[in-house]
């Protein structure tokens, strides 16, 4: 735990602002939401992955350089990042967790996931992988403009010319959570190796970028 | 024990070389000083030597380890930069907590006694301090951090005179008090002429002069005279460095200078006396500089 220190006054803020915001929406969504009841879970579903993601670049772009201004040695930064990683997908997990008991208990919602063992797996590596892939840009394009305006495009254009709606994200969505995805196994299990390259190749280039 | 040794290391990435060839032993509990000209790779060589960026070629050793992927290094060597890069929301009480995480040695109640000196408030932001403030915070970080090899880059470049002496004045009392190395990337060298031992000069990343402090008092003298009589005098003598200012003439000449010698240019009313160590190195860059455009 000691060597996670860096971690933990590099995220300090960042969790913080990250909670109190879930906590406010969680709140409105419990007790002034009246419609759209169905578009909850997912949309929480997909705002953790998102925040993953956030939460990987942030911490790549941001406290790796406290951390190689401070420490000589990158493995500590390296294996703390890992442990993090974990650490947040299973936060998450619990707060997802808990969001829908409380979306049970007060709107009604139905639960079906909660003992299917496949949504904590697509879960836990959806999110692993999300945080992996932050680390990742991060390393790589963050300060490529050209990159991030290519980004920027291509998410426009999955909008635009692929018709990527957000009722068929949601119903997409929707579907992982109940794990109705066909074969949804081995998207995990093919997440999963995806996952484990990224980590390699994130440690190959960590070690030796200035 | 801390002996670092760099055994023909050398640094270059796909635009350029920054470091060649490079090979120096760092002795415990000695104190060198690195300068040369802004490009000629000082900040690189203390990534290499530090194990912050791995060599091309080359090896560095910490006592006989390699030093990347070797032993252990995280706690041995403190080499905080000047353009360390914190969050700005971070507090000065809070890097002082994660110093002493990472420094087992991390001497919390020096680290205060400085900051009260400097009268930087240990609750200020560091986001909020001004660039002076921020380089005399690195400084302290790294004096207090009392690591085996605490490395400096451009110490309390940003901050003014005053200040810089007196951080180098509680540098070498705390040196004193716990002797362990520094390595210092310094263009002010007159003004830590006193505290370090050795000299390394670098240009276009390469050693080209290795100095003893103690030494090059007797090394290197100016011989100042009128023009026509000091030429005919130096004649076979390894003169460095010329600067002649109406009819008077002043050489900077690399010899130890015998008593019989110093009654001679006495004699001829020939004026000796110390040279700058700044000044030495613009000489050996210049001279250096000259032979480089002759080939």
């Amino acid at each position: 735990m000691r060597k996670m220190k860096i971690h933990f006054y590099g995220f300090r803020y960042y969790y913080s602002a990250f909670v109190l915001l879930l906590i406010i929406a969680a709140a409105l969504s419990l007790t002034v939401l009246d419609v759209y009841l169905d578009y909850l879970l997912p949309s929480l579903f997909i705002i953790f992955i998102l925040s993953s993601i956030l939460l990987g670049l942030y911490e790549y772009n941001r406290i790796r350089y406290l951390h190689t201004s401070l420490v000589i040695n990158r493995k500590s930064f390296y294996k703390s990042s890992l442990a993090l990683g974990m650490i947040n997908a299973i936060l998450l997990l619990g707060l997802f967790i808990g969001y829908s008991f409380l979306a049970q208990r007060f709107k009604g919602i139905e639960i079906a996931f909660i003992n299917n063992y496949l949504f904590y797996l697509t879960f836990l590596s959806l999110n692993y992988f999300g945080y992996v892939i932050g680390n990742t840009y991060a390393l790589l394009f963050i300060r490529k403009r050209f990159i991030n305006l290519l980004v920027i495009v291509a998410l426009i254009a999955l909008f635009i010319f692929f018709e990527l709606t957000i009722p068929i994200i949601i119903d997409f969505t929707d579907q992982i959570i109940n794990s109705d995805v066909p074969k949804i196994i081995f998207i995990d299990a093919g997440l999963i190796i995806l996952t484990i390259v990224l980590i390699i190749i994130n440690n190959f280039i960590f070690k030796v970028k200035p | 024990m801390s002996v670092l040794v760099c055994d023909n290391i050398s640094g270059f990435s796909r635009k350029s070389e920054y470091v060649r060839n490079f090979s120096y032993n760092f002795l415990e509990n000695k104190i060198y000083a690195i300068t040369g000209r802004n490009n000629a790779g000082q900040k690189n060589l203390l990534d290499l030597i530090s194990g912050r960026i791995p060599t091309s070629e080359g090896v560095v050793y910490l006592d006989g380890y390699k030093l990347i992927n070797g032993i252990n290094i995280t706690n041995r060597i403190c080499y905080i930069d000047r353009d360390a890069d914190f969050p700005s929301h971070l507090r000065i009480v809070e890097v002082f907590k994660l110093m002493a995480t990472v420094y087992p040695e991390w001497d919390t109640f020096y680290a205060y006694e400085l900051l009260t000196y400097f009268e930087i408030k240990h609750r200020t932001m560091v986001g909020k301090l001004s660039p002076s403030q921020k380089s005399i915070l690195i400084g302290i970080l790294n004096l207090a951090s009392r690591a085996d090899i605490t490395i400096l880059n451009m110490p309390l470049e940003d901050a003014d005179i005053k200040d810089r002496y007196d951080f180098f004045k509680f540098l070498y009392d705390h040196h004193d008090k716990y002797p362990r190395t520094f390595i210092i990337n310094t263009s002010f060298i007159d003004e830590i002429d006193y505290l370090v031992d050795n000299l390394i000069i670098l240009d276009r990343g390469k050693l080209i002069v290795r100095l003893k402090i103690s030494e090059t008092k007797q090394s290197f003298r100016y011989l100042t005279g009128k023009t026509e009589v000091l030429k005919s005098l130096i004649t076979g003598v390894k003169v460095i460095g010329v600067e002649e200012r109406g009819k008077m003439l002043t050489v900077c000449i690399r010899q130890k200078l015998s008593k019989d010698e110093i009654r001679k240019y006495q004699k001829y009313l020939i004026k000796i006396s110390d040279v700058p160590i700044q000044n030495i190195v613009i000489y050996l860059i210049t001279l250096r500089e000259i032979k480089g455009s002759l080939l």
